[in-house]
């Protein structure tokens, strides 16, 4: 036992940096991306691949990136949150608060409510971490503890009703804004996505959260504060939550409580479809943005086709069995 | 390298034998049951009708839909699997009942909710045992798939032409308790003897605690593996029957988060998400403190917003002193 565990927390950089990049079925993945978007295009040349709708989809996916980011971290550990949609919501309604009471609609207002959304999820994230890092409870159990609690305290702080009173400069500047054509979510977002990956690939806080993941004993071991890497995980991806909360304000204008309900799913769907183990120790950042991709796509290609959307969860689902069936497979012949 | 009958619990405790270990878990439950009680104590103490017969039987009432997926979600969590897909099968079932009765009896539909729920479970049971795939991901992309065929089937409307005969199983009196209840106490009563007393019950356990040494003592491991999947799947079903019998409508969105309460009712009664430790008394332990608890806050006009705060922070208090509880019990 003991003696494998060197080989796969650690191999050696070159290769460990290229997978961690690549993904290990990332690349069966693109070209499933690929053929998706060759088929849409083919069937409407005229609506699918034109400029507006590739920037449509990239800002479908942007909020649920953010989210991924950090999920996958999370799930890099072995651990899994699924209190990010309810700490998404709870953020955006601290930021829209904060916002509120400090008045004006000018860039200081702008950056209190930044501030706000990420102390609010810092803190959810916070409270999953010790929960899951040293108090040991399982993170199934305390990220669904606290997705009801985030997102029934949003619920509380609002009376239920969403605040749609939202700076102007916000939702102009940020949520529909662009910078030389290019939607500023999408750009905020794939500055988070790249920051993410080169962490994940190239820093020790990347290699630990692999290694915590492939053998939190061998860790400990070797020494690598397991309870305090987790903590630091877990409130990243509380951080996120609360970054992808402060977007969602600026794109929607609202606080959106009833709109994120399945965001935890999809992007553990997204996540798990990209290749990242939910056991924890494999995967990587590549895959996760090709995974939360290929839904977007799907979605997007049935509606230009006029399909049914509710299709595309269907679709979603059998994408989802037939990546970790593949995923299986590939191990499989591995271990052979 | 024995092979102990518990390795989550081993590990934690280190190598010591499986009557001490037997002993926790029976304490476990005694500990939750205390919970209960503390719990119905201090809301009867807030709110004078909460024990009351009516409201009694109200709390018994609504444990039962939960309390069926329960029993099912127990099965799959002893076997060290999860099911996320119990509230889209459930849909599901509840959008092929709604259709079929359109054009059959009620027994009949009856059995074809049923047989569909059995079979969305033996797929997905199907796909993780034989298949080795994770049960997290199977369940997760049925339950898309169920939802959107719940949507597709239904034409996206509710289906409110539900015959009202159909209530007679719920509300047929039997010595002054209601059907619904009496199925849900001979469900527990079935399920907790088919668990300690049977061959099948034995084997599950022993799956969840290790696959291997099942597999190496002759065991059936892949039947026993497939079987929970095919219960959760049925009962999800017959829960969704029971609560359309009440609301005589199925809306496609019938079900949603069921999931959640059920996986928590199961680990508040103390099972392990690792499999091989739990039992079905602990499971309606947990199911009754979920109810009590939402009851309770509705007795005390307690904003529906809180309800979410108050069960995700009392399922997180509740392993939290269980957690240190047992810690200082396995120091001693």
């Amino acid at each position: 036992m003991t003696s494998q565990v060197p080989t796969e927390v650690m191999p050696d950089g070159g290769t460990r940096r290229l997978s961690a990049i690549l993904g290990s079925q990332s690349l069966a993945l693109l070209l499933v991306l690929f053929v998706l978007v060759a088929f849409f295009s083919l069937m409407r040349p005229d609506a699918f691949p034109r400029i507006a709708n590739i920037l449509n989809m990239a800002t479908d996916a942007s909020i649920l990136l953010v989210l991924a980011v950090g999920g996958t971290y999370v799930i890099l550990t072995g651990g899994i949150d699924l209190s990010i949609n309810g700490v998404l919501v709870f953020s955006g309604v601290i930021a829209a608060q904060a916002m509120v009471w400090t008045g004006g609609d000018n860039p200081p207002t702008l950056l209190v409510g930044l501030v706000f959304a990420m102390l609010a999820g810092a803190a959810w994230g916070a409270v999953n971490g010790f929960l899951i890092a040293k108090a040991r409870i399982p993170a199934l159990i305390v990220t669904l503890g606290t997705m009801g609690m985030s997102l029934g305290s949003a619920l509380l702080i609002t009376r239920g009703i969403d605040i749609s009173d939202v700076p102007d400069s916000l939702v102009v500047g940020i949520g529909s804004g662009r910078l030389m054509g290019v939607p500023v979510l999408v750009i905020v977002t794939a500055v988070i996505v790249i920051a993410g990956g080169l962490v994940l690939a190239y820093t020790r806080f990347g290699r630990y959260t692999y290694a915590v993941g492939s053998s939190p004993e061998a860790c400990r071991r070797a020494s690598i504060n397991v309870a305090g890497h987790l903590l630091k995980v877990y409130l990243l991806a509380g951080v996120l939550s609360g970054v992808a909360g402060y977007l969602s304000l600026a794109r929607f204008a609202t606080t959106t409580l009833s709109g994120h309900t399945t965001d935890n799913l999809q992007v553990i769907a997204g996540i798990v479809i990209g290749g990242t183990s939910l056991f924890g120790g494999s995967g990587g950042m590549f895959g996760t943005v090709v995974g939360i991709i290929i839904p977007v796509v799907l979605l997007n290609g049935f509606v230009v086709l006029g399909l049914p959307p509710f299709w595309q969860q269907v679709a979603v689902g059998a994408v989802l069995i037939g990546a970790v069936y593949f995923d299986q497979l590939r191990r499989r012949l591995r271990d052979r | 390298m024995s092979h102990t009958t518990n390795p989550g619990a081993a590990t934690a405790e280190g190598p010591r034998q499986t009557s001490i270990v037997a002993r926790l878990g029976r304490r476990l439950e005694i500990r939750m049951l205390g919970l209960a009680i503390v719990l119905a104590a201090i809301l009867s103490l807030l709110s004078p009708y909460f024990l009351t017969t009516s409201n009694l039987f109200n709390i018994l009432d609504q444990s039962v839909v939960i309390g069926i997926v329960a029993v099912g979600m127990t099965f799959v969590i002893l076997i060290g699997g999860i099911d996320l897909s119990v509230g889209s099968v459930a849909g599901l079932a509840g959008v092929i009942l709604g259709l079929a009765l359109r054009e059959f009896p009620i027994p009949v539909a009856i059995f074809l909710a049923v047989a569909t729920g059995a079979f969305v479970g033996l797929i997905s049971g199907v796909l993780i045992a034989y298949f080795g795939l994770a049960a997290f991901v199977v369940t997760l992309g049925v339950m898309a798939i169920g939802r959107s065929l719940c949507y597709i089937l239904s034409g996206q409307q509710s289906i409110s032409d539900i015959p009202d005969s159909i209530q007679a199983i719920v509300y047929t009196d039997v010595l002054g308790v209601p059907t619904n209840v009496i199925f849900l106490v001979i469900l527990y009563l079935v399920a907790w003897a088919y668990l300690t007393r049977t061959k099948g019950g034995r084997t599950i356990y022993a799956i969840g605690s290790n696959a291997e040494a099942a597999r190496a003592a002759g065991l059936s491991v892949l039947f026993y593996s497939v079987l929970p999947y095919v219960v959760s799947g049925a009962l999800s079903a017959v829960a969704i029957i029971f609560s359309v019998a009440q609301i005589l409508s199925v809306d496609p969105l019938a079900g949603t988060s069921w999931e959640l309460d059920a996986i928590a009712a199961v680990v508040i009664g103390g099972a392990s998400l690792f499999g091989g430790r739990g039992t079905i008394i602990g499971t309606l332990i947990g199911v009754l403190i979920m109810v009590m608890i939402r009851n309770g806050l509705n007795l005390m006009n307690v904003s529906p917003y809180w309800q979410g705060s108050a069960i995700g922070g009392i399922i997180i208090l509740a392993l939290l002193v269980e957690r240190l509880i047992s810690a200082r019990a396995n120091r001693r």
